[in-house]
């Protein structure tokens, strides 16, 4: 296994561990009084942003210190082709959640009761969430789909 | 997934080459060794200029090396 494909596996499980764990504590905050919940839910969010690059830091370092020549081989043709075709599925996905969140802006500007009633009220920094986590499921599918045509072909 | 309709004679050719491991073609032509596995075993269809640089390795041309199998 190439270096490039042990660091998408490191993105892949670092990700998904993270995150999962993330957004399992967001259930959680459903419960609590919406400013309360604000309030965690944005130190649970840099929490998870600064352990994902500590994770992803000491993981790379720990690869690299084991194979040391594939760590300094540069990526080539194959590599940037199955990069280009994961990107693109992740970028599919990342857009459907852009216009998620539009819509849901939106509703609260023309129907704010509507809005209101149904969503931000229960639901901490909601907005932010659908958008993060559409970020988070584009990344899962780009890693992913890098690792299936590392493993398969293309 | 399929493998890609093009074939190739890279092993063979390797072979009758001294024996070249995938890792000489693979730094002769300037890709991975992965890369010249999976090029190897059809899971990955190179671009025209590594595929002309491994037929110029053999100093074959390239349809000696590759086969379109569509």
């Amino acid at each position: 296994m190439s270096f490039k494909e042990k660091s998408i596996w490191i993105s892949l499980i670092s990700t998904v561990c993270i995150f999962g764990y993330y957004f399992l504590n967001l259930q959680g905050l459903g419960s609590l009084p919406i400013e309360k919940a604000n309030n965690i839910a944005a130190k649970l969010i840099v929490k998870a942003v600064l352990m994902t690059i500590f994770v992803e830091v000491i993981l790379h370092i720990v690869v690299a210190i084991f194979s040391p020549q594939d760590a300094q081989e540069a990526e080539d043709e194959r590599d940037k082709f199955y990069q280009m075709k994961a990107n693109s599925i992740g970028y599919t996905i990342l857009i459907l959640g852009v216009i998620v969140t539009l819509g849901h802006i939106l509703l609260g500007a023309i129907l704010p009761e509507i809005a209101e009633a149904h969503f931000a009220a229960t639901f901490p920094l909601l907005s932010a969430h659908i958008l993060l986590f559409s970020f988070i499921i584009s990344e899962v599918a780009r890693f992913s789909s890098q690792v299936f045509f590392y493993r398969k072909g293309a | 997934m399929a493998n890609v309709p093009i074939k190739n004679k890279i092993r063979e050719l390797r072979f009758f080459a001294d024996e070249m491991t995938q890792k000489e073609l693979a730094e002769l032509v300037g890709v991975t060794r992965q890369t010249i596995m999976a090029i190897e075993k059809s899971k990955y269809s190179p671009t025209l200029e590594v595929a002309f640089k491994i037929a110029e390795v053999f100093g074959q041309s390239l349809e000696e090396v590759f086969q379109y199998e569509g």
